[in-house]
């Protein structure tokens, strides 16, 4: 069979709107969804039909949101926003990206003035950028400093990383003319780590709690990304947690950190839901992670991915959150401990081109370190940024 | 002649105007006739190509497993090397020759790369002894110049012409009817402005008026209403996917999405009585078996089902409000589902409301191979939209999304019955059951079922969400065009829905899925499903696909 065509959709703005801006077929396609967030990442490259509309890609559609469709018109299998493009025209390479973007800021500081305290200024804003992109606010930790006389310097400071990084921000290089627009995706779960959640009482509350009475319903951003009001796959978990935090944590490192804890019985995952067919929105969810083996895979054809009937999955569907066991390995295995044929799926990696779909587990050499940066809490532990073994 | 005897071979840049159109604003063609030797152009050296498998294609290949599998495969386009003698008494008139080669070139080249060259940029192609011309879009020529020593001026060139991969029945830009028009076609006569129109009458390829449903006889032996259209193998000729023009005008209502599937699955015959089964692809409520709390009540406003073929929904009223089974589709229900007679993918429909508001139920929907074997189940989601409940409500069906349904469910794409007489349909039990569930979490409605919608998505599928805000009315049209005639020659599909009959106000819509192209030489199907906007999907919604083909060939045209 022809490899379906992935095609792009693109979208208004999510602080402007939901309207449909346009389609294009995309190259060289690849996507990562994990269990803990959802739609993670993603890019291709798009054919321009001119410079023109290369040029009016890097003006008009930075954060504009994308869906991906293949074969299933109700269904796609991946959307998020545009975080970053590159255009390479002809002897100049433009970049845009809304990495660097800071459109809120604030200065985290230890007083000396005031017995080495911890403050925050107040935050500054750029309502214009706010208009197009939402509320993507950065906390600037600039260690000690003193308020004597006044706080002059701290804001100043502040106001001026506004005027600085307000816009996304380009960047011009030589180029090889390729003519290719290359696209850099996010999910949407990473606007949650576009502002920050600080709360100074020192209460417990429960786990699922915090998210829905305090997270979700402070979020500045409100309902621009996802709906915040949508409770439905947030699952009871009665543990609790002391909700303080003020050392700058996000939105999103918060829900990890309730997300982590997990219950006593299971590891929790958390995330955003795909867009819901019948609202035409999405929500957070949070729940105990999904044990069921739902695939199953053969070490004859390369693990290509199969239901529980052996049937192969189209790849592009594949998702995490279940388990998967190898069939044709260790036939009849029951031995002592976990199954080494079945592994629980934390993220998936799709690539188009080679039509395959990679898998990672919690053991996975080649996603370790980036499992140990992604985290919340983080494992001290030797190994950390090296490679444990070769494989 | 020999096959190499060409009986036209030109590059020409445009498709002008349609003839009789003397408003025209297409712009006149340009064409170099490369069999024009006496006016110094000709060639002298072609033998044509075909495709190939593009890098090889992509293959599941492990070092402990004899062989390989083909994951996907995709067509490269093919170079086309020509060998053109220029000639002419004085240096000028080959010159000329030269020039307007290289131009040609430039053209070609900016058609893709440039905002503003418009133009097309095909090779026109009657092999001798095919019934007609054959065109194929061209992405790049690159020419080797030679000059030769002789009284006369005189070049040789070869020509390196990069074209897609098919040769097509039509031009580039061209408009389907021109086909449906050829004695190739339906032999309509000489196609002409005032035949052009693709969105009216019956001079296509195939119309047919269809509805948003699909209803029984009371014998089962014919449907009374059908969502589908068959467009036959014998108007479909190459040996490539043919493109397609599929515009769909609505005659009753309004449409706002429109959800289109292909099959080819063919009709088969059960084995146990002999009779030709039908692959059904809507499944009324009251067609299957109703199970805990389910009644099948009177409808006005529900398609025709039950034995009686009678206007029933099926009626929830949840005295057991937890998950359990409310509905079971199998092989002995009206309306027949089976392995093997309805294999394939397919994104699935409730078309369902809740009686009174501030309720939520919870459906998904399960699939089993037999009795007693484990279930498959899809996605739950959750329906809380009630319309204005009662009878005879044609105008308020939410649709719910139920996920993605894979039949058969066992390892392999088609199971040979254990008989071992091959593939095989029994209509009488043992065959896959499909079983819809259903749990109240809030509230005290009663769910209505209409019925469940299969669309085909394992060949190709797409869906047209409308560009206008208050939706596609009747007499205006979905339009879904696959060949390159609203694009102007540009190899990408092109949706558009109407303002007004013919849509002379076209409105960009949005494009989801695939474009569809149609299998050459066998039937193929296509299932529709039109909603309005907030997902509503009225059973009364009429509308009728007009389809125009443009064909397509690797080597000569054969029909």
């Amino acid at each position: 069979m022809p490899i379906p065509i992935h095609t792009l959709n693109l979208y208004q703005k999510p602080k402007v709107g939901t309207g449909f801006i346009a389609r294009f077929p995309t190259y060289n396609y690849t996507h990562d969804i994990n269990a803990v967030g959802g739609f993670d990442t993603a890019s291709c490259d798009i054919r321009l039909r001119s410079i023109d509309e290369g040029q009016q890609f890097l003006d008009q559609y930075i954060g504009s949101r994308v869906a991906i469709y293949v074969d299933n018109p109700a269904e796609p299998i991946w959307e998020g926003y545009i975080d970053r493009m590159t255009f390479d025209a002809g002897l100049v390479q433009y970049t845009i990206s809304l990495d660097e973007m800071t459109n809120r800021a604030t200065i985290l500081y230890t007083n000396t003035s005031t017995g080495n305290t911890g403050q925050l200024t107040a935050v500054a804003d750029n309502a214009d950028s706010q208009a197009l992109y939402g509320i993507k606010q950065g906390i600037i930790d600039i260690g000690y400093q003193s308020t004597v006389p006044n706080s002059t310097t701290v804001n100043a400071m502040r106001d001026g990383i506004l005027v600085h990084r307000a816009w996304p921000k380009p960047s011009i290089t030589r180029g090889n003319g390729s003519g290719i627009l290359h696209i850099e995706m996010l999910g949407f779960y990473h606007t949650l780590d576009w502002e920050s959640y600080r709360n100074t009482a020192t209460t417990v509350i429960d786990l699922d709690d915090f998210i829905t009475t305090l997270i979700l319903p402070g979020l500045a951003n409100a309902n621009v990304f996802l709906d915040n009001t949508d409770f439905t796959d947030i699952a009871q978990n009665t543990l609790d947690i002391n909700r303080e935090s003020t050392r700058g944590e996000t939105a999103w490192q918060t829900i990890q950190k309730i997300q982590e804890i997990g219950s006593s019985l299971n590891y929790w995952v958390a995330g955003v839901t795909p867009t819901l067919f019948q609202t035409g929105l999405r929500r957070v969810y949070y729940r105990s992670l999904n044990t069921d083996i739902e695939y199953t895979a053969k070490q004859a054809d390369g693990l290509r991915v199969r239901d529980l009937y052996g049937k192969i999955v189209p790849p592009w569907t594949v998702r995490p959150d279940r388990g998967i066991r190898v069939s044709d390995m260790l036939i009849g295995w029951n031995g002592l401990g976990d199954n080494p044929t079945e592994t629980w799926i934390r993220s998936v990696t799709y690539d188009a081109n080679q039509q395959t779909v990679d898998w990672q587990g919690d053991d996975d050499t080649t996603a370790e370190g980036q499992f140990q940066v992604l985290q919340y809490y983080r494992q001290t532990q030797k190994r950390y940024g090296t490679t444990r073994r070769l494989v | 002649m020999g096959l190499l005897d060409h009986k036209e071979l030109q590059i020409i840049k445009g498709i002008g105007p349609t003839p009789g159109d003397t408003a025209s604003a297409e712009q006149p063609l340009v064409v170099i006739d490369l069999l024009q030797e006496n006016s110094g152009i000709s060639v002298i050296e072609w033998s044509p190509n075909i495709p190939s498998l593009k890098n090889g294609g992509v293959w599941a290949d492990s070092p402990i497993s004899d062989g390989r599998l083909l994951t996907a495969g995709a067509e490269t386009n093919v170079i086309e090397t020509m060998v053109l003698q220029l000639s002419g008494n004085v240096a000028q008139v080959v010159a000329t020759r030269f020039n307007q080669l290289r131009r040609m070139a430039q053209d070609a080249r900016l058609f893709w790369d440039s905002q503003w060259q418009i133009e097309p940029v095909y090779l026109k192609w009657w092999a001798n002894g095919a019934p007609g011309a054959q065109y194929a879009l061209i992405s790049n020529i690159d020419m080797d110049n030679q000059f030769e020593d002789s009284n006369d001026s005189q070049n040789r060139i070869t020509l390196s012409i990069e074209r897609e991969y098919g040769w097509a029945g039509v031009a580039p830009a061209g408009n389907a009817k021109e086909w449906t028009y050829s004695p190739s076609g339906k032999n309509l006569g000489l196609f002409s402005a005032s035949h052009a129109e693709l969105l009216t009458g019956s001079d296509h390829i195939i119309s047919q008026a269809l509805q948003n449903r699909r209803e029984w006889n009371a014998a089962q032996t014919a449907l009374t209403s059908q969502n589908h259209i068959t467009i036959p193998g014998e108007d479909i000729p190459g040996d490539l996917p043919a493109l397609a023009y599929i515009g769909v005008t609505v005659d009753s209502g309004t449409g706002a999405i429109l959800y289109v599937g292909r099959s080819i699955k063919p009709d088969m015959i059960a084995r146990d009585n002999g009779a030709v089964r039908t692959p059904n692809y809507i499944l009324n409520a009251c067609d299957g078996g109703l199970g805990t709390d389910a009644s099948a009540v009177a409808d006005t406003g529900a398609p025709r089902s039950g034995a009686s073929a009678l206007q029933l929904r099926a009626r929830i009223t949840f005295a057991t409000p937890t998950d359990a089974t409310r509905i079971t589709w199998s092989a002995t229900s009206r309306g027949y589902v089976d392995d093997t007679l309805t294999r394939g993918r397919y994104m699935v429909f409730l078309r369902a409301r809740l009686s009174t508001g501030s309720s939520n139920v919870n459906l998904h929907l399960n699939i089993a191979p037999s009795i007693g074997v484990n279930d498959i189940e899809l996605p739950t989601t959750s329906l809380s939209d009630q319309g204005s409940g009662g009878t005879g409500n044609t105008t308020y069906w939410p649709i719910s999304y139920l996920g993605v349904l894979t039949i058969p469910t066992g390892e392999s794409r088609a199971l040979a019955n254990q008989n071992g007489l091959g593939l095989n349909v029994i209509s009488s039990g043992g065959g896959m059951l499909l079983r819809l569930y259903a749990e109240r979490t809030t509230g005290a409605a009663d769910l209505y079922i209409s019925d469940l919608i299969l669309i085909p998505i394992d060949e190709a599928a797409y869906s047209i969400t409308s560009g206008v805000s208050s939706g596609v009315g009747t007499g205006n049209a979905f339009v879904m065009d696959g060949t390159r005639y609203h694009t102007h020659g540009r190899p990408e599909e092109m949706v558009i829905t109407g303002g007004a009959a013919p849509p002379t106000t076209p409105f960009p819509a949005i494009l989801a899925g695939q474009a569809i192209t149609l299998e050459p030489k066998v039937d193929n199907h296509l299932h529709f499903l039109m909603a309005l906007n907030l997902l509503n999907s009225p059973i009364d919604l009429e509308f009728t696909p007009r389809i125009n083909i443009v064909p397509r060939w690797s080597g000569i045209r054969d029909a």
